[in-house]
């Protein structure tokens, strides 16, 4: 009984958060019965998630492995035997985005937010164009010289709506990982934003 | 009787007994935390009491497979050990360990199969979880220690043998899973009569009995709770085995 069912991801999917996410709801559902899967799956999603935050450890990623196989051989019922396959199998094909999170603090899909970093391409930025201070959230698009704008790192909660609203001629909202890779433009004292 | 042979060792077994059950009548120590002698259906929720049997090509809980004649089972291949030993820690790493104050230092059942299983208290590599409850809860007649409790479920079985009413139970679900007392208000109305059998019968000590209800029992109080040699009667852990045997 039951129903099968496909999934379509493309690049801007990050495997390492949709593993965290399934065992999120592993957490979730589980019954609490059986040790390995009341607290096994606790542990895999506490790796997970300190690895899309940035703060994986080499040996994280064994352990994800050696965890999860333990998992799935010792657990009381079906749940927590199929609970370490996403860990496993995102694993097996998707080795490098674990790797460039842990080794590089990186995030390839650009999906993991603190992992990524939006700025605005100086030389694509209209003058007098105000399009994106206007949506920020949390004002953290300030104007700079040329009346270009640019964001301010400290402030940014990295909601994307600057990069939706950008008209497409200019197109100057990139995103990059890691987010030291986006160049830090001071705000200039005494200057005033658009906004006021 | 039935015949198998495990660790190369040739043992009888009645049939309809399990495997664990064979092996800890006969001397040999399979790991266990939940494991009751008379308790028809295993709880089969500790997964520690693995073996390997000829013809299945996975550890299996021994807790849970019927013997057979001519049954050859091993309990110290690499993956029975492994599975063993990762289910350890990961119940040491929900396990806050106070030598000082624990009831059952000395005598803890997980210091007894950390031993069998030659690996150390520590939950490395595994880190100590954080739970959203409190270091003592109090259940009216007891305190409960939901850092000790390994979630075995003796305690509910045993209340349940002893009562009409089931006084003790699970509570919450999965990682928030815990041990919870029917009833408030007054205590004189509950219908608990203070045996005792669950804080015995606990292999970790996270029952224990509150020293008012101990006082009461020696003012002669109508809910008395009985003395130790009383409570052994009908709760007892075998020394040899570490199982729990439960006379009705």
């Amino acid at each position: 009984m039951g129903s099968g069912g496909m999934v379509v991801m493309d690049e801007d999917s990050c495997m390492v958060d949709v593993a965290r996410y399934f065992l999120d709801f592993t957490q979730k559902e589980s019954c609490g019965k059986c040790t390995f899967c009341r607290i096994g799956t606790r542990h895999l999603l506490n790796i997970l998630d300190r690895i899309t935050k940035g703060e994986g450890l080499e040996q994280d990623l064994e352990l994800l492995e050696t965890l999860s196989q333990d998992i799935k051989n010792g657990s009381l019922c079906g749940l927590g035997k199929t609970a370490p396959n996403p860990v496993l199998t995102s694993l097996n094909y998707f080795f490098d985005e674990y790797e460039a999170h842990v080794k590089e603090k990186r995030c390839p899909a650009l999906k993991c937010r603190p992992l990524t970093a939006y700025y605005i391409d100086l030389e694509k930025c209209a003058r007098g164009c105000d399009v994106c201070v206007g949506c920020c959230p949390v004002e953290a698009i300030f104007t700079t010289t040329g009346r270009k704008k640019a964001i301010d790192q400290e402030v940014c909660v990295k909601c994307g709506e600057c990069m939706v609203v950008c008209p497409p001629e200019y197109d100057a909202v990139e995103k990059v990982s890691p987010p030291e890779l986006a160049p830090i433009i001071e705000r200039t004292p005494g200057k005033k934003s658009a906004s006021n | 009787m039935v015949n198998l042979i495990v660790d190369d060792k040739e043992i009888k077994a009645e049939e309809g007994k399990t495997v664990l059950q064979a092996c800890l009548e006969n001397g040999i120590f399979i790991p266990n935390m939940c494991f009751i002698k008379t308790r028809e259906h295993p709880h089969a929720s500790c997964r520690l009491c693995f073996v390997e049997i000829d013809g299945l090509d996975r550890p299996v809980t021994s807790c849970t497979e019927q013997v057979r004649e001519g049954l050859l089972v091993r309990t110290d291949t690499p993956p029975v050990r492994r599975l063993q030993r990762m289910g350890f820690k990961l119940l040491m790493s929900a396990h806050h360990r106070d030598p000082k104050e624990c009831p059952v230092k000395g005598s803890c059942q997980l210091i007894r199969i950390a031993k069998h299983l030659k690996v150390g208290l520590k939950s490395r590599p595994l880190e100590l979880l954080e739970r959203d409850i409190d270091e003592e809860v109090d259940l009216t007649f007891f305190t409960y220690y939901p850092f000790r409790c390994v979630l075995c479920g003796k305690c509910v079985y045993v209340c349940r043998q002893k009562n009409d009413h089931n006084l003790l139970t699970f509570a919450n679900r999965g990682f928030d899973t815990t041990i919870a007392f029917f009833g408030s208000g007054d205590p004189v109305d509950f219908p608990c009569h203070h045996c005792g059998a669950c804080a015995a019968i606990c292999p970790t000590g996270a029952l224990v009995p509150k020293p008012t209800y101990t006082k009461a029992a020696a003012a002669g109080d109508s809910a008395s709770l009985p003395e130790k040699g009383e409570l052994l009667s009908f709760v007892q852990i075998e020394e040899s085995t570490g199982a729990t045997v439960f006379d009705k």
